[in-house]
Parts: structure tokens; sequence; C-alpha cells
């Protein structure tokens, strides 16, 4: 039984999205999409509890006090030293904090009963951390309101969306949907995932870094 | 923040703003705008054309009532947005779920009602 008493962050649910039914970690926890949107959760969630504010050009820190737990201090107190700079310019400087952030939300789910943690053989001789599961209310929820959210046509909760909108830039759709069903949803998908100025700029981020990585495919030289 | 209610004929309501809708002006009207959704009108416009500036909470004080409203059976639009802002709203994805007006007789006549002021 899960000894979680409260919800778990945006942060935690995205982690939860990518531990597989072996209690593996996917392969889309690496990509640099699911990176960006772990830090962009972080940012929101600083946001909502009124420690950072932001708008199309800059984040703005309200109050660089610690204690909203170890991912959020680590994302606050590099914001708080850092130069101004736009969510999107941020996720990039964050970038590299992601697998800290990651681990953060893993040691906290494991904390509350949610997750438990093993060693396991890989090919008989590697060994290989796993998470199974100890409780899935917490993954089904998040898998529900991401589900609801694409198959209603209301607004989507400012939480639902945030969480369709980093779901979709972490490229975690595909673990729970087919490539069928996300283009037919794809309108919706659009309309309803990420009505917030920081996973905005989580994507842009991203789309800057696709684009970084293909010129320099093109363009080795 | 300052945000005042003014009723309309067919009972549709304008709600003006103004101000900063950063994390501070927010907090000042997420209480009383979704209140007065709540139990009073479902059908507002939102007059925006005295906010000065837009930060992401802000999205998140104008997507809270409008989703309240539309449980009712009502609706919210927004009303003659500075350039600026309108950009935040854009760029946020709001435009894509909540309709943006120019003239507030039009922006009546959307929620079903007839302006007479």
């Amino acid at each position: 039984m899960s000894t979680a008493t409260q919800a778990p962050s945006l942060v935690e649910e995205l982690v939860l999205l990518v531990v597989e039914d072996d209690g593996g970690i996917a392969f889309t926890a690496g990509t640099p999409g699911f990176g960006m949107a772990v830090v962009g959760g972080c940012l929101v969630e600083l946001n909502l509890v009124g420690a950072i504010d932001a708008d199309l050009h800059r984040i703005r820190v309200l109050d660089p006090a610690p204690g909203r737990g170890e991912a959020l201090d680590l994302v606050l107190r590099e914001v708080a030293a850092g130069p101004e700079a736009s969510v999107e310019q941020w996720v990039v400087r964050l970038f590299p904090q992601a697998q800290a952030i990651i681990r953060a939300a893993l040691a906290s789910l494991i904390r509350r009963g949610i997750l438990a943690q093993s060693e396991r053989r890989f090919l008989w001789v590697l060994k290989e951390r796993s998470y199974p599961m100890r409780d899935d209310r917490e993954l089904k929820e998040a898998k529900r309101r991401i589900y609801d959210t694409l198959m209603s046509d209301e607004i989507p909760s400012p939480h639902d969306t945030v969480l369709l909108g980093l779901a979709l830039t972490g490229g975690l759709l595909e673990a729970f949907l087919s490539k069928t069903e996300i283009a037919r949803l794809e309108d919706r998908i659009q309309e309803a995932g990420g009505i917030d100025l920081i996973v905005r700029g989580v994507e842009a981020a991203l789309r800057q870094d696709q684009l970084v990585r293909a010129q320099a495919m093109l363009y080795p030289f | 923040m300052e945000l005042t209610f003014e009723r309309l004929d067919d009972g549709v309501t304008l709600a003006k703003l103004a101000g900063r809708l950063d994390v501070a002006g927010s907090r000042a009207i997420d209480l009383p705008f979704t209140s007065h959704v709540a139990t009073q009108s479902v059908r507002v416009v939102v007059d925006l054309s005295e906010v000065d500036f837009l930060a992401s909470l802000g999205i998140r004080s104008l997507v809270v009532p409008a989703r309240a409203a539309r449980a009712r059976g009502g609706d919210v639009v927004l009303l003659n947005p500075k350039p600026k802002v309108m950009e935040v709203l854009k760029v946020s994805g709001l435009t894509g779920v909540l309709k943006v007006y120019t003239d507030l007789a039009t922006a009546v006549a959307a929620l079903g009602g007839t302006t007479a002021t």
C-alpha cells in the first residue's frame, strides 16, 4: 500500500510515466525532450508556489528561499544565481540538471511508497537498477487525466493542460497511445496541450535543440 | 490588480481587469473572479483593455473561471487586450480555447446577450 498522503508533483507524474511495467526506466527518459519536460515541470511548480514569475521574455525570482524539495531547490538556486533570461533560455541552461531532477523524483516516489527499488541482472551479467511499482494508482491517475483531456472538448484544467503539454514534449504519449490515435487526436493535442507560457517555452527550447542537432548532422564540419 | 463587475443586459457580466496580471495580480483576483462565476453570472466578458502585463499565472487566472463558466452552461470571452497582452494570449495557446473580441457589442452577442450600454 502507498504511504503517499499528497498528490505527486508534476515532475513525479512525468517520471512515473517513464517507469515501465517491469520496473525499468524507458529509453525516453534519456532523451532531450524528456529532460526539458522535467526542467519545465520544476519551473511550473516554482511558478505555482509563487517562487518565480514568467513572462514572454524572462523568469523573475520572487522568493529564492529553499525548502521546496531537492529538485525545486536545485532549479531555483540556479535561476536565482543566473542572468536574466527567458523560459526557453533557462530550459536549455538547466537541461544538464535533468538527470538529477529525475533521480530526486524517483527518490521521493520511493520514500512515499509508490515505487520500490531493486537491482536486477541485465543480460545475465550487468546490474541494472529497477523501480517496480508498489502502488500504481498515481500512474493510472496521470494516464487517465491525459486521456480524459484528449477525449474531452472542454477547456482543460491548468494542471491537466500542463501535464499533457509536458508529456507531449517529453515524448510520453507514444507509451500509451497508438500512432493512429495520436494522429487522430492531433488537433485536440495542439489545442489542449500546454496552455501555459512555461510549457510553450519548453516546446521552443526543444525545437531549437532539434534544429541545432539537425544542423550538426547535416553540416558536421 | 483591480477587478470590478458590471451587470449588463441579458445576464451578461462585464468583468473589468486593470493593472498587472502577474503572481500578485493573479492572487488578488482568483478567488473573487471564480466565486463570481460559481455563484452569479456564467456569461462573462473580461475587459482586458487596462491590463498592462500578463504573466504565466495570469493565464491560469483566466482559464479557471472560464472552465467554471462552461461547466455551468456559460462561457467567458475576452475583450480588447493590448498588443503585448494579445501576444501572450496567442503564444500561450489561450486564444485556441477562448474567443477574443475588439468591441463590447460583438463580445456580448457572442454570449447570447445584447448591450444597452
